[in-house]
């Protein structure tokens, strides 16, 4: 009986020790805000906001709202359709995917802004976490203005919980912008330094921006200021250029080696690694979307494993219509198929442009001597499956039966130019594979984008792409300092900075020096050339599928004029109140405390 | 109050110790032996009645031939009591020999029933609690409580989680509460409570070791449950021992299963003439389409291939299960063991669920007034999913212009082969490659109770409860290349997945009993509690890629090519939480006639701030037993009418741990491309909210409890209204604050609701032909009545509406498709935007300004449904006994994602209409078949505009949930075997379904859902979580099954 009254009263003890305890909280497997207010929290609170830039840039949601909709490109056949393309339905709810994920991070350099002052660390690295913290809010905020407009302006951390919400007029986020941009480019190191290694933001990067934000509110409101400033800063940075160890590869193509992602012609990139984890790549692990995974190689890839069929032939509408076994396989080479979107090769039959395409007859106008094109596009795919066709296939036309050479054979050609006889003949010579002159290019066959291929994937070709998304090249100096040369009135300037970049792209590394020299100064322009619409062109020779188009024709007041001019897929629905998109409809609904949160006009 | 229990229980040990002083000095009375055999009415034995000596714990049961014996008092009372029957108390007055004929009850309201922490007789009950009995849930043999419970508990709403072997339903008492959850049954799920400890879950139990079921309902019995019982409560009690002959048991069935139907997807020749379509009807380049027939398809559709998938996959499965038990005791001692092992082989490949049960309960009475007990409860599961639910899928999706098997009898790895998705492997390669690939979970749980009871004064009882509970669970996962789940085709790219999960909780209760009856008309109870739980998690998952061979698996991650990951999002995790509570019970009786009971508990949680952490929970119940009153006498065919109503406050834990303290959230930077510039990166993603604080549940309930003739008739019927109030609202912030929710107590929501459950016995006849109807309705009706502040009248964001339900369909309103006609007189034309063409959706222009965008999103419906019953019949006839029970769910919709061209994976087509991959055989739009049913098919993009308008369904249902046919052999003809009783049977379980539109209109195999999404899978505009929806998963199966129950 003793044993069991011990038991008793051991059970109670068990129960009335330790009462106390057991409602307090001590969280070990999570990030609590207090951790912000530490060294190692302010940078990662630096690096979350690269992530999420590196979760936007080459992502496929985000790539596509910057570049379609344009004069540079046309939907894709697996495009998947969309408002975002056409402007048809452009609405609260299909566009935006960005608008959350820049104020999260807003929010966060706020905190590092506030915690970052009382580091305990020397005022070298406070003052580089500080700088870089300053560049990304104005790389959120120039984003952000220029898509929106009006938005939502904070400088101050917000730790309380707020349904309201208010739009903040355009000329204050500007002035945020150029202070913290200004700030930046002061404190800012010449060279990446660590942690902040590749081609974090830098000196240059800063007043890059800041060049380029003064340009973008010059336009906006007719600054001539503004322009001159822009001006002043460009030549800055391109006087500088040893200083900050950035100059133009000789060879147009060098730049978009994989070899020369880091090289001196790239100034600011969101990072990827061949890393589990800091690169979040996973072997053979394909892409199913998610985070921050560069998919850029794929947009613009046709779908070559399917429609290269060996045997297609002209239908009765003269039309390209498959036929036979595939010319080609999937590989890493030719990359993965996305048939996102196109290179904007519309002819149009009528019209001020009658009997021109954007992509061959006046951005790429000049492929002789220009190598751009060459450069930037894939033009001939040879054969990588050894395809056997007998001369009794169906449609097979050529009279003779032969196999495919992996490596040797062209499996599909395209030409810019149009051939008699095609597919199947060049003229009346029997071509092995097929030949696609632009009459044939279609939303599933087109010359492909092959600038950013990234031929380490290897046998996991699926696989997203580990090289860097570059945001900025030097080259997009010399552009911007023109367009704000030209716009401050000196267009001397302006063509002395393009042809700049005008003649390094005359440079083949195959042309004789003679060649050379007489191609650059074929590529030679005068003022008189200069105009924003030769400073559009010059740019998608340049910088053609590079996160920029979109904000390049609102900039220079030109997306409506130029899209009626040459897209046929949004001209018919482009109004002018498209120079800004819609706020997406979560923060409108959200906004429940205050004012309603206002749409911009339009939608 | 802590203060004061110790003076209590103070109080309490000194008066224990006098009384064990006490007893060791008692000289009994002189026992003597007593015999005899109790009969029922027709004077057969009655095996198994309870013969106790009254005012003791000491007794036996009678045998097999109603015979019993035991020592007593000669001058002692024997109370006889057996199920169904009168319990009775004769006098020995030293006759050694007793003959005792038992007289069917009345009415059941002697029945003992399990309350919180106790139990009472059914008629001094005062709150809404429904019994379930063994009987009931075996008619449905399933491998979980669940399954078994469909339509069969008024009030108890259960929607199921899909197919595969293992799977769980989720379930609802009274409806939802909750603003922001999909959570499985985290916050709204009733609490389970196993033999006074609780459970956390129903997944584990073996439904074989339950003796009975109770669901307390109404807020006035939950209270006591605190801050844990506003979902409901769950009472299980499991098998015990009893005095009496050990009684060995066997029960065993054997089912097999097939798919309720298949898919009904496209035929080769349709295939073909889809692509056709697609390509005519391509918006963009009309005439082309990026997906035409392979060269290989069209030589396999002039061959005349025509491959039935799903034929080819679907196999035959079964469910087994066998069940040993026994049970017995002697005065002092009694104990039950059971040892129960399941098995269940799903219907596609190598996809099974089986568990071993292994169960103990010991009941040791020390001396006169003290008793402890133990229960332990141990089970190990495997469930096995290699492809999970999501296989059908894409089985549906593949061409069937393609032949599955190459000439030499392989399987055709590459189904798809010369068309965009080459590089998706067959799933056939689940079972030619059933050896290799690996996706099991094995989860291993012991739930042990101990009790210590001691009876300190008469009618004053101290009772310690300790629960100890722990459960594990491991998942090893291995796919390698080339196979279903791992289309890369390399070995460095086979992945392993290993996960660990751990919960382990200690629940220690201190209670006081006081029960006495006075002047013998007065009967009070009170209970007093004191009681602590602590609750742990945590968890860990890797995976690897590169496992060197395919026979390695998951054994050596070191073995790897790659560097073992964990995974960042899932499966990483710890957490602790603490619950302290005190409770008061008092129970009051007047002369059987009016009863009042009255509880308050108050409850502390870790997972508050300081300030908060502390809630009240106060209840009270009212009963009038009106049949007892002198002026019913007169009414002599109401053999029962009682009302009762209460009303109390409720609240469930709803702040998870570590959610006040707000958080970052955690990403990975690379800075260049070297380790150095590796750093960890965070962004500021939720926000504190310290000021959080308890969300509870008033809730009133009036219940009339009503018996006719002899009980022939007996009916429970409530009503309730409940409001919930400070519902933790997770607020969605305007994007451009930054974070982008965060947690506030806001919300109101209201539930009413009627409950009915009636019992007819339509004949009679012990000895011959008896029919019995229990007929079970019930509706809920949730109403959101404030959302964070009275102004705001909706968040479309999260599709929260005052005045609706909790999740509603907010999306626009489907009118049809644009028709020929409409382009030609110009209706199509006024629509501006977007513009649409002949055979797209047309929805609804609410505002009419010819532009169709977010304002004119519309509620559309909800899923909530009209009503819920349940209806079964029971016909016996000497041996033979025959049941069928039909289970309804009615007028709600049901989310069928495969209908869209949204979403894509498991859930449904990617590429709707689009003629990309195979799909269901839809009445799309043609220039021919100008439909208003399904939009034309689409070259460039399928189904772009408003597609999840076609995904919403009337989800209406009745099936036929079970068919038994039993036969019960003879008692006498057995027992020279040793047999005490045996019955056999032959079952189906949902056999078919009587009536559902989706069936119906061929849209769908069963509406019942597969999923209570607990992830939002938002289709359209604010589809918040929580929806019904039936995916492609694997179909539902029926079952015809063979059974045995033996008794030894």
């Amino acid at each position: 009986m003793k044993k069991i009254q011990s038991f008793i009263i051991a059970c109670f003890l068990l129960v009335t020790l330790g009462c106390e305890k057991i409602l307090e909280e001590h969280p070990q497997s999570q990030i609590v805000p207090s951790f912000f207010t530490s060294s190692a929290g302010v940078l990662g609170g630096i690096a979350g906001v690269y992530n999420d830039i590196r979760s936007q840039w080459g992502t496929e949601g985000f790539s596509i709202e910057m570049q379609a909709g344009t004069d540079e490109f046309l939907q894709g056949a697996s495009s998947g359709g969309g408002p975002v393309h056409t402007y048809n339905g452009l609405n609260a709810t299909n566009f935006g995917s960005a608008w959350g994920v820049a104020f999260t991070d807003i929010n966060t350099l706020n905190g590092v802004l506030k915690f970052g002052q009382e580091l305990n660390e020397s005022e070298t690295i406070k003052k580089q976490y500080l700088a870089q913290a300053k560049f990304l809010r104005a790389f959120w905020y120039f984003y952000l203005v220029q898509t929106w407009g009006d938005v939502p302006l904070h400088t101050e951390f917000i730790t309380v919980a707020s349904q309201s919400a208010t739009r903040d007029p355009a000329s204050e986020v500007y002035k945020l912008i150029i202070q913290d941009l200004t700030d930046a480019s002061a404190d800012l190191p010449d060279k990446p330094t660590a942690p902040f290694l590749g081609k974090a933001a830098t000196k240059p990067v800063a007043k890059f921006f800041l060049a380029k934000a003064y340009l973008t509110r010059g336009w906006l409101t007719n600054s001539q200021a503004d322009f001159a400033e822009a001006a002043k800063i460009s030549s800055e940075i391109i006087a500088n250029k040893g200083t900050y160890g950035l100059d133009l590869w000789q060879d147009f193509g060098d730049a978009y080696l994989p070899a020369n992602d880091y090289g001196k012609e790239t100034m600011f990139v969101s990072d990827h690694a061949n890393d589990a984890k800091y690169g979040y790549y996973t072997v053979g692990g394909a892409a199913s979307g998610g985070a921050a995974q560069n998919l850029t190689p794929w947009f613009t890839n046709w779908n070559y494993p399917a429609v290269s069929g060996i045997n297609s032939f002209l239908n009765a509408n003269g039309a390209l219509s498959n036929s036979g076994t595939a010319g080609m396989v999937r590989d890493a080479f030719y990359g993965r198929p996305y048939i996102r979107i196109r290179p904007n090769s519309y002819k149009w039959p009528t019209g001020p442009n009658a009997g021109k395409n954007y992509f061959l007859d006046q951005a790429f106008v000049k492929r002789d001597i220009d190598s751009r094109f060459a450069n930037t596009f894939y033009t001939v795919y040879i054969s990588n499956t050894a395809t056997n066709n007998p001369s009794t296939a169906a449609n097979n036309k050529r009279g003779i039966g032969y196999t495919m050479r992996v490596g040797v054979d062209t499996a599909v050609l395209f030409t810019d130019y149009e051939v008699p006889g095609a597919p199947q003949f060049m003229g009346t010579t029997p071509f092995k594979g097929i030949i696609v002159p632009p009459s044939l290019w279609k939303s599933d066959i087109y010359p492909a984008v092959k600038k950013f291929m990234d031929p380490t994937r290897g046998s996991n070709f699926n696989d997203p792409s580990t090289r860097p998304v570059v945001l900025t090249r030097f080259s997009e100096v010399y552009l911007v300092g023109a367009e704000a040369y030209l716009q401050a009135g000196d267009k001397a300037k302006a063509a002395e900075l393009l042809n700049v970049i005008r003649q390094r792209a005359a440079y083949r590394k195959s042309n004789t020096a003679d060649q050379n020299t007489a191609a650059a100064e074929a590529m030679k322009i005068t003022a008189i050339d200069v105009t924003v619409d030769f400073i559009l062109d010059e740019r998608s020779r340049e910088l053609f599928g590079e996160w920029m188009r979109w904000h390049d024709l609102v900039r220079t007041k030109s997306l409506v004029s130029r899209i009626k001019a040459w897209n046929p897929e949004s001209g018919a629905n482009i109004k002018d109140f498209h120079v800004l998109r819609p706020i997406p409809q979560s923060q409108i609904d959200r906004t429940v405390e205050g004012p309603a949160f206002p749409q911009n006009t339009g939608y | 109050m802590i203060k004061k229990l110790y003076l209590t229980l103070f109080q309490a040990k000194t008066a224990f110790l006098l009384m064990l002083l006490g007893s060791s000095f008692t000289i009994l009375a002189q026992d003597i032996k007593v015999s005899g055999i109790i009969r029922d009415e027709n004077g057969d034995g009655v095996p198994g009645a309870t013969i106790l000596v009254k005012g003791t714990n000491s007794g036996t049961a009678s045998d097999v031939n109603g015979y019993y014996s035991l020592s007593a008092p000669a001058t002692g009372i024997l109370t006889v009591s057996y199920i169904g029957y009168q319990s009775m108390d004769i006098s020995i007055n030293g006759q050694s020999t007793l003959d005792i004929t038992i007289t069917p009850a009345a009415s059941s309201l002697d029945e003992i029933v399990v309350i919180g922490y106790g139990s009472q007789k059914k008629r001094d009950v005062t709150g809404s609690v429904t019994s379930v009995s063994e009987v009931t849930l075996k008619e449905v043999p399933a491998p979980n409580i669940l399954s078994q419970l469909k339509g069969r508990a008024a009030g108890v709403s259960i929607v199921s989680n899909g197919s595969t072997p293992g799977s769980q339903g989720s379930i609802r008492i009274r409806g939802n509460r909750t603003l922001t959850t999909g959570n499985g049954d985290g916050l709204d799920g009733p609490l389970v409570v196993v033999d006074g400890i609780p459970y956390g879950g129903l997944n584990d139990i073996n439904p074989d070791d339950i003796a009975s079921m109770e669901i307390l309902k109404d807020a006035s019995a939950t209270a006591i449950y605190g801050s844990r019982g506003a979902g409901g409560v769950i009472l299980i009690t499991t098998k015990r021992g009893k005095v009496g002959k050990p009684v060995l048991t066997y029960d065993g069935y054997h089912g097999v299963t097939d798919v309720l139907a298949k898919y009904h997807v496209m035929n080769g020749q349709e295939y073909a003439q889809f692509k056709d379509d697609a390509a005519k009807y391509n918006t963009v380049s009309p005439g082309t389409t990026p997906y035409p027939l392979t060269a290989l398809e069209s030589a396999n559709l002039a061959a005349g291939v025509n491959t039935d998938w799903q034929d080819l996959l679907y196999q035959q499965g079964f469910n087994t299960s066998h069940q040993l038990g026994l049970q017995g005791g002697v005065e002092n001692t009694q104990y039950s063991l059971g040892l129960g092992y399941f098995n269940e082989k799903g219907v596609i490949s190598q996809q099974n669920f089986d568990r071993m049960s292994i169960r103990a309960t010991l009941d040791q009475k020390l001396g006169k007034s003290i008793k402890i007990g133990l229960n332990t409860i141990n089970t190990l599961s495997h469930t096995n999913n290699p492809g999970g639910g999501g296989v059908p899928g894409f089985l549906t999706g593949l061409s069937p212009l393609s032949k599955p098997y190459n000439d030499d009898g392989s399987v055709n790895l590459f189904p798809k082969l010369g068309s965009i998705d080459a590089a998706q492997i067959s799933p056939l390669t689940l079972i030619s490659r059933a050896d290799d690939i690996v996706s099991n979970s094995r989860s291993i749980r012991t739930f042990n109770s101990l009790y210590g009871e001691v009876n300190i004064l008469d009618g004053f009882k101290y009772r310690f409860n300790a629960g100890l509970n722990f459960s594990q669970s491991a998942f090893n996962g291995y796919g390698p290349p080339n196979t279903y789940v791992n289309n890369a085709t390399v070995q460095s790219s086979s992945n392993a997945d290993l996960s660990n999960t751990e919960f382990w909780d200690v629940n220690l209760q201190h209670l006081l009993y006081y029960d006495k009856v006075f002047a013998q008309k007065h009967k009070l109870g009170l209970t007093a509690l004191f009681e602590v739980t602590k609750n742990h998690s945590l968890g860990s998952n890797f995976n690897v890629k590169g496992v060197p061979a395919d026979y390695i698996q998951t054994a050596n991650f070191a073995l790897a090519s790659g560097a073992p990951t964990a995974n960042a999002n899932n499966g990483n995790f710890f957490s602790e939480t603490g619950l302290l509570s005190y409770m008061a019970r008092a129970n009051y009786s007047y002369d059987g006639k009016y009863m009042i009971t009255a509880t308050y508990r108050r409850d502390g949680s870790s997972t508050l701030s300081p300030g908060n952490q502390y809630f009240d929970y106060p209840a009270i119940g009212l009963g009038w037993n009106v049949t007892n009153e002198p002026f019913m006498k007169d009414l002599s065919f109401l053999t029962n009418l009682k009302l009762r109503g209460g009303w109390g406050i409720s609240g469930n834990r709803n702040v998870g741990a570590y959610s006040t303290l707000g958080a970052l959230s955690a990403g990975y930077y690379n800075f260049g491309t070297t380790t150095a510039g590796q750093v960890l990166a965070y962004t500021v993603t939720n926000l504190p909210a310290s000021d959080l604080g308890w969300q509870s549940t008033s809730q009133i309930d009036f219940g009339l409890e009503i018996g006719l003739f002899k009980d022939r008739i007996t009916g429970n019927f409530d009503v309730y209204h409940q409001k919930t109030k400070d519902i933790l609202l997770s607020v969605s912030l305007p994007p451009s604050n930054g974070a982008g929710s965060t947690l506030k107590n806001l919300g109101r929501t209201e539930g009413k609701g009627f409950e009915s459950s009636v019992t007819v016995d339509i004949f009679r006849n012990p000895s011959g032909f008896n029919w019995s109807t229990d007929l079970i309705y019930f509706y809920n009706r949730e109403e959101i009545t404030q959302l964070t502040t009275p102004k705001e009248l909706d968040n479309k964001g999260n599709g929260w509406f005052v005045g609706q339900p909790l999740t509603v369909i907010y999306d626009y309103k489907k009118l049809g498709n644009w028709q020929l006609t409409d382009a030609s007189d110009g209706t199509l034309a006024k629509q501006t935007s977007p513009i649409q063409l002949p055979g797209q959706i047309r929805v609804e222009d609410v505002d009419g300004n010819g532009k169709i965008d977010a304002a004119d999103r519309q509620i559309i419906g909800n899923f909530q449904p009209k009503w819920e019953g349940g209806f079964t019949n029971r016909i016996s006839y000497k041996g033979f006994d025959f049941s069928t029970v039909i289970y309804a769910r009615m007028g709600m919709k049901a989310l069928v994602p495969y209908l869209s061209g949204t979403s894509g994976g498991g859930s449904g087509f990617g590429f709707f209409n689009q003629g990309r991959s195979n799909q269901y055989k839809v009445d799309y739009w043609t220039n021919e078949n100008p439909t208003n049913a399904f939009p034309r098919p689409d070259g460039n993009a399928g189904v772009k505009d408003f597609a999840s308008v076609n995904t919403y369904y009337d989800g209406s249902f009745i099936k036929m949930r079970s068919i038994n046919l039993g036969y019960t052999f003879n008692s006498k003809s057995l027992s020279k075997a040793g047999i005490s009783g045996a019955r056999v049977y032959l079952n189906a379980t949902n056999p078919f379904i009587i009536w559902a539109p989706l069936v119906r209109d061929d849209l769908g195999v069963d509406p019942e859902g597969n999923s209570n999404a607990t992830t939002g899978t938002v289709i359209g505009d604010g589809v918040p979580t929580r929806q019904i929806s039936v995916n492609l998963n694997n179909p539902p199966v029926k079952q015809i099954t063979g059974g045995i129950n033996l008794k030894f």
